[in-house]
């Protein structure tokens, strides 16, 4: 190989200053590790190149740098990770399923699960199909008693709707007044539909932030009741700092309504984790459920 | 340069490997203006290359172990770092690659706003001496460096032949080293 014509190519420059394809890249690379001479000029144009950009040289603005102290200080925790795009997301410490298997494995089984809840849906249906045949039979033999009889029914009906009435009662953070139903159409509130992180796939709440009156919503409308030592939490993501944003109610009777949670100025993401009662987002004992990201 | 002579390079690789934030906070504050200087001029949005300065500095510290010290100095690496984060940034947000190909085809490149912005940047931090670099010179540079053209690209930008894009990428290069010796 005649090597000074190779260095007098320029190929050397246009590889030093990224002009090369991938598989010329590594030839220049494997020539250099056999010619000293051509090394040593590759040195020489990469120290040239760094005194070049030096000349454009520009401080950054000063928040970027606290932005990533925050992010390598917090990378083993689950809002450092959050902090970063999720390309980056690469050690991620919440444990994630392996992206393929599992999810099959557990669309496998809610459809299972699916089929067991129909099977017990249709033997309801047939239950009552019969219950209600037997019904018809008795009151048709028994004609007199059926006035009564409805009147009756009527009464338990109402005393069922009134029992209804109370239990949503008594969860007063969770009543639905008419405010409310006004803040879904409230041009002021942003509403965002969370989406599932890590092993919890699916999106089941959706959040809202009201930019006057800085008011945190959450609208629960899948998340699993906790267990009894353990409650939800939302937490708030600003400029990689997280933030409490207050505790969920999820019952039955609080499905679809509007939870009124704290105020924050301006966030950036918003997580519900699933926490044990008394912890404060302890590491290794949260877990990640609901994951929005608020682009404002 | 008195500062930068607190560490060696070898000591800088050994500290992030070690996960050390006292050297991380060092390498940002030695190396942030240049490789936010590089995300700039490929950008030309300061948000964007702000996000491009994180993103890099991250990568620094999360794949340190897979620097190679036989291919170059940690610099270099930085910059390639930085050179290709923001160049996938600039190829996948604001200007498509689309968009870039047409700028070539025109040659309305030159004129640009996103050239016209960093060119005043230029005049904020640029040396005397790459300001006398020949017009020419410095765009096949530019456009190697800074906007990630391949051969194809710059030879249609520049309407030059094909075969001579790297001797003229060899005398714009050779043009510059005498120009930062002066």
């Amino acid at each position: 190989m005649d090597i000074n014509h190779y260095i007098s190519s320029g190929v050397l420059e246009s590889y030093v200053y990224g002009l090369l394809p991938e598989d010329e890249v590594a030839e220049v690379e494997a020539i250099a590790q056999q010619y000293p001479e051509v090394r040593e000029i590759v040195e020489d144009l990469q120290l040239q190149k760094e005194e070049f950009v030096k000349c454009y040289a520009v401080t950054p603005p000063p928040e970027i740098k606290a932005r990533l102290m925050l992010i390598i200080r917090n990378e083993s925790t689950p809002e450092g990770e959050l902090a970063l795009p999720q390309e980056l997301r690469l050690n991620n410490p919440v444990p994630q399923p392996l992206l393929t298997t599992p999810a099959v494995k557990m669309k496998a089984v809610t459809g299972k699960k699916q089929e067991r809840i129909w099977k017990i849906i249709a033997a309801a249906v047939i239950g009552i199909l019969i219950i209600s045949a037997g019904i018809n039979f008795f009151l048709a033999t028994d004609s007199k008693d059926y006035k009564a009889r409805y009147e009756r029914l009527i009464a338990s009906q109402k005393k069922i709707d009134e029992n209804k009435n109370l239990e949503s009662n008594q969860t007063a953070s969770v009543q639905e007044s008419d405010e409310d139903k006004k803040l879904l159409k409230d041009p002021n509130v942003i509403w965002i539909k969370a989406s599932g992180y890590g092993p919890h796939p699916d999106g089941a709440v959706t959040i809202g932030w009201n930019k006057a009156s800085k008011e945190v919503y959450l609208v629960n409308w899948r998340l699993p009741i906790p267990p009894e030592d353990k409650q939800y939490h939302l937490r708030t993501i600003t400029d990689g700092k997280p933030a409490d944003a207050g505790i969920l109610v999820i019952t039955p009777s609080s499905n679809g309504k509007i939870q009124h949670l704290k105020t924050t100025t301006i966030p950036q993401s918003f997580v519900v984790t699933l926490e044990p009662i008394g912890s404060k987002g302890a590491n290794g004992k949260t877990e990640i459920y609901q994951v929005a990201e608020m682009n404002l | 340069m008195a500062a930068a002579s607190t560490y060696t390079e070898a000591e800088l690789v050994q500290g992030l490997k070690a996960r050390n934030e006292k050297i991380f906070s060092y390498l940002y504050d030695h190396y942030s203006p240049a490789l936010y200087g590089v995300a700039l001029k490929v950008i030309a949005d300061e948000t964007t290359a702000g996000d491009v300065l994180q993103e890099v500095f991250v990568k620094i510290w999360r794949s340190i172990d897979k620097y190679d010290a036989t291919k170059g100095r940690l610099f270099t690496w930085m910059l390639n770092i930085a050179r290709n984060t923001a160049i996938d940034s600039l190829r996948s947000k604001a200007y498509k690659l689309d968009q870039k190909i047409t700028d070539v085809d025109n040659l309305a490149i030159l004129n640009e706003p996103q050239l016209a912005i960093y060119l005043q940047v230029d005049h904020l931090g640029l040396s005397k001496a790459v300001e006398r670099l020949q017009k020419e010179q410095r765009t096949i540079i530019d456009l190697a460096y800074y906007k990630g053209c391949t051969h194809e690209e710059i030879s249609k930008a520049l309407d030059i032949p094909l075969g001579t894009v790297k001797t003229r990428m060899r005398n714009a290069i050779m043009q510059l080293r005498g120009l930062l010796k002066q």
